[in-house]
């Protein structure tokens, strides 16, 4: 992995201390994330994006979503997952890079980040050093009933901002190895058996309590 | 010296919500599952194209999962497309 900055430990401790707060006000309301992330729909329908335009942080240039659907390396417990993009070049909508998706149960709790090829979302592809960079300068803020899942959103990429780094370093060394096997580079990124190239299964109370022993 | 006085709060913070939230969390009602669309399926899909076959709309089903698109702006805005436009003439 590229040798950038790693995360200082008081930023990750805040960020999960906001990510847990946010969940706990949510169960404390009887609700979770999954259902704030269905933006008041009552079901939640194959494919359709929640909320229908997006979380969009026109300032920051970042975009997310929440959806299901099926995919061959889909956890039995997932109910659905956020995709998380960046805009590579302000005022083109059509440019953007995926920084991850991550996969919540149907009671919210968050259970694996992943990574795509370039087929699943239609992305311009980046490479994982230009994934870091925009990890390290992620934003996301909304105004409204969204606010709160930005806001939680954002202290998970924050978070686990090292760990998506990492997975976008696998992601590119999987393909590069994968890539032999294909007559060309674009036929590897398009190839709809790769959908997720690399996951990693995350614990939220986990790394929150992990953190709190770091710190004493 | 303040941001060692705000990592200790916040660590305070972080301490007594986590295993509030483990509490809570199993008593939380699931979402509910995910249905089929009312109207046809758009879903992309699930058996693999050949290798190196290229979408055929990139802003459509055929990649799941990129972001939403704007919708066009109408080209005409005294149009039917624009149903709360003043009446012309």
């Amino acid at each position: 992995m590229n040798a950038a900055a790693s995360l200082p430990p008081a930023t990750a401790l805040q960020a999960a201390e906001r990510a847990v707060a946010l969940q706990l006000a949510w169960a404390r309301r009887g609700t979770s994330l999954t259902q704030a992330a269905l933006a008041g729909a009552r079901r939640c329908e194959l494919l359709r994006h929640y909320p229908a335009q997006d979380l969009v942080d026109a300032e920051a240039g970042t975009v997310a979503y929440y959806h299901a659907h099926a995919s061959r390396r889909r956890p039995a417990d997932e109910h659905g997952h956020f995709h998380v993009f960046a805009r590579r070049e302000a005022g083109d909508p059509s440019s953007f890079l995926h920084l991850g998706g991550l996969s919540l149960d149907a009671q919210g709790r968050a259970l694996r980040w992943f990574t795509t090829n370039r087929w699943v979302t239609g992305e311009r592809w980046a490479d994982a050093a230009e994934v870091q960079a925009a990890l390290a300068r992620f934003r996301l803020r909304a105004r409204g009933r969204l606010a709160p899942v930005a806001t939680w959103l954002e202290a998970m990429v924050r978070l686990y901002r090292d760990d998506l780094a990492a997975l976008a370093h696998r992601r590119d060394a999987q393909l590069d190895r994968r890539a032999a096997a294909y007559p060309s580079r674009d036929a590897l990124l398009e190839d709809r058996r790769l959908d997720v190239v690399t996951e990693r299964r995350i614990d939220l109370p986990a790394r929150a309590a992990a953190l709190l022993r770091a710190a004493g | 010296m303040a941001s060692k006085r705000t990592s200790r709060s916040t660590a305070a913070a972080l301490a007594q919500s986590l295993p509030a939230l483990l509490l809570a969390l199993a008593s939380v009602t699931p979402a509910a599952a995910v249905a089929q669309p009312a109207a046809p399926a758009k879903a992309a899909s699930a058996a693999p194209a050949a290798p190196g076959k290229k979408a055929d709309n990139p802003c459509g089903p055929a990649n799941p999962c990129g972001p939403a698109k704007k919708k066009k702006k109408s080209d005409n805005p005294c149009g039917p497309a624009n149903p709360c436009g003043p009446k012309k003439g």
